[in-house]
């Protein structure tokens, strides 16, 4: 379906649709959790109000990056690696609610089996790689995905959601070093929050107005989008994808920090635009509430984590 | 895979006697060519052979996308081997001194050694490097950095100190399906008196095993790595007085071989720890402990250790010498224990 809703021109392959009914399922998923982890200290803690409100505006270049991507379920498609607290990647690339419940309420059923929170675990069938704190330090791992699908002649590429706060430590340049020598297909999209942390204050994290700047330093080729244009940021995303892909090392792309709730932004675009009528976007907001619910009474009605015989290492 | 082996990882073959070095090389070629998965990736060690020409050949033999030469980047080059080993590959990376390891301490402990318990799978990749003193290499290029790891749940460390474990332990190491920090010792790279010919057959030495380097009823010696020849010479001097000590070597620190230490000190009762590694948190203070947990009533002696002093690993020959454990502590404190 073919879309006006941004700024540039239109992107034949970006998808409203599609976009608006993750976003809906990653919004209510990042909604209860929140209220799960402030209602029940046991489960989370205070700043998770602040990460909601920080994602309310990440989560459409989320989508509008991951839908870019080949994301597939028999491990022939790209490999993605989230930021530590993204939910909305993870569900394009197959993660789903009753998954992100059982880590959240830390479930032995859940796939990192209580061992880890979040939408963080690995399942390179779905394409997912999981993110460790420091998030820097993904990008050297990251490196050494993309050396693999190199060696291996493939066409899939790794992707790296990072923050501007994580190019402040080392492993961001390590990593970006070796796999800029190496030539793997890796993009690199770096959000720029302006919050190193999440945690809301503002430090700057370079003295260069652009992330693209730094590109010549590494020798490799990069990008921007603003940070509310979700069509160009999609656009963008596929044009960096197809240049890893086809043999031109690593690619970096810049998103500027976007400003607008993404969800009630795109939102008040599909009605205005006439494309979608009131009734059929709260059909989608009712199926994802309904989806949410669901999802919750089965996590809450399975047992917590368990330690098996053989967890402890030495 | 059947590549033109140069002369110097044939020795074997050719039933000549190999050193450590060699023993270490030999394992790398042979694992190389039976498994397509398994590449090496560290600073110089492809044109230029490594510093200390472990990997002399190997870039001819294998080519740049098995052995690669990697900018100066431990943690860069570490993190990498973790993304490649998520691939279904097995890449083995060289520490040119494994003093540099420390670069990599952040990616090893958060990233490898967590992400089987993460749900994100086994991380089938080696570390291996050159540790030790001895060699007036200073601070920097001498350290022994077993218990900077020892620590973090979800490693191994090999620490061999012969040739035949060398080499049987690091085939193990690379098939193993988890992270494996493996350390070789400087001075027993080409220590003539190590020269041993080899099985020429595919062996493997289990890793998580300890083995008896001498028998005896007097103390047990347990230790590793260099210490396990210091050990053995003082043991052959206090046999003239009579005095008989059984040398345990770990071959393996994570997992330790419980077994084999309390096996030994149930039959001698006296218990002397031996390692190069500095004093405070080294690994003489966990055996101890253990010991006491598990084999307490068949004590006849306090537990004693010889291990470097509490420093950086001095460069001057005088300091060093005073630095290191040498024969004549691990007698002294055998002998006391002995006498107890």
């Amino acid at each position: 379906m073919a879309s006006d809703l941004g700024a540039r021109a239109p992107d034949p392959d970006f998808d409203p649709p599609a976009f608006f009914t993750l976003i809906t399922r990653a919004r209510a998923l990042r909604r209860a959790l929140a209220e799960l982890e402030l209602s029940s200290p046991e489960y989370g803690d205070p700043s998770s109000d602040d990460l909601l409100r920080r994602n309310r505006r990440e989560e459409g270049v989320e989508l509008a990056v991951a839908l870019a991507l080949r994301a597939r379920t028999d491990g022939s498609g790209d490999i993605l690696i989230p930021a530590r607290d993204s939910l909305a990647a993870p569900l394009a690339f197959g993660a789903t609610p009753l998954e992100v419940f059982r880590q959240a309420m830390g479930r032995a059923s859940a796939p990192t089996g209580g061992w880890e929170g979040g939408a963080r675990w690995t399942d390179l069938d779905r394409g997912l790689l999981a993110p460790v704190s420091p998030e820097g330090t993904m990008i050297e791992v990251a490196s050494g995905v993309g050396l693999s699908l190199r060696m291996q002649a493939s066409e899939r590429i790794v992707v790296v959601l990072a923050g501007d706060g994580s190019s402040s430590g080392g492993a961001w340049h390590e990593g970006l070093n070796f796999a800029a020598v190496q030539r793997v297909p890796l993009l690199l999209v770096v959000i720029r929050s302006g919050s190193p942390t999440g945690a809301g204050g503002r430090p700057r994290h370079s003295r260069l107005v652009s992330f693209l700047d730094k590109c010549a330093g590494y020798g490799i080729e990069g990008d921007a989008a603003d940070g509310d244009d979700l069509p160009a940021i999609h656009r963008a995303t596929a044009e960096r994808a197809n240049r890893a892909r086809s043999g031109a090392g690593v690619q970096l792309l810049e998103i500027r920090a976007p400003e607008a709730d993404a969800f009630q932004t795109f939102r008040s675009q599909l009605r205005s635009s006439g494309e979608f009528e009131e009734p059929e976007l709260s059909r989608i907001e009712d199926d994802a509430d309904a989806e949410l619910r669901e999802a919750l009474e089965t996590a809450r009605a399975e047992p917590e984590a368990f330690l098996t015989a053989g967890a402890e290492a030495q | 895979m059947s590549i033109d082996r140069p002369e110097h990882v044939s020795k074997t073959a050719n039933g000549e006697p190999v050193t450590f070095l060699e023993a270490i090389s030999e394992a790398l070629w042979e694992e190389m060519e039976r498994d397509p998965s398994v590449f090496l990736m560290g600073e110089d060690i492809g044109v230029y052979g490594g510093a200390f020409k472990v990997t002399r050949g190997f870039l001819d033999g294998f080519g740049p996308e098995r052995v690669i030469d990697t900018p100066i980047s431990e943690a860069g080059f570490t993190g990498a081997a973790a993304g490649a080993a998520h691939m279904g590959l097995r890449p083995v990376v060289e520490m040119q001194f494994m003093d540099f390891i420390s670069p990599a301490y952040d990616v090893i402990t958060n990233y490898i050694a967590t992400s089987r318990y993460r749900g994100s799978g086994p991380q089938p990749l080696v570390i291996r490097g050159p540790v030790g003193g001895g060699n007036r290499g200073g601070p920097f290029h001498s350290q022994n950095v077993e218990m900077a790891f020892f620590h973090t749940p979800g490693l191994k460390i090999v620490y061999p100190s012969t040739p035949y474990d060398a080499k049987g332990l690091l085939k193990a190491a690379i098939r193993d399906d988890d992270p494996v920090i493996f350390e070789e010792h400087k001075g027993l790279y080409r220590a003539p008196y190590l020269r041993e010919i080899l099985p020429t057959d595919d062996y493997v030495v289990t890793i998580g095993k300890a083995r008896t380097a001498r028998q005896g009823e007097g103390l047990t010696v347990v230790t590793y790595g260099l210490m396990v020849h210091r050990s053995l010479e003082a043991a052959e001097r206090l046999a003239e007085e009579g005095v008989q000590m059984e040398v345990l070597d770990l071959r393996t620190l994570l997992p330790l071989d419980d077994e084999a230490i309390m096996t030994s000190v149930k039959k001698t009762g006296r218990l002397l720890v031996v390692h190069e590694d500095t004093r405070t948190g080294g690994i003489a203070g966990e055996i101890a402990i253990r010991v006491n947990e598990q084999a307490f009533e068949w004590l006849d002696a306090p537990i004693l250790r010889v291990t470097s002093i509490d420093a950086p690993v001095p460069y001057a020959a005088a300091l060093e010498d005073h630095f290191l454990p040498g024969v004549s502590d691990i007698v002294e404190a055998a002998r006391y224990l002995a006498q107890y």
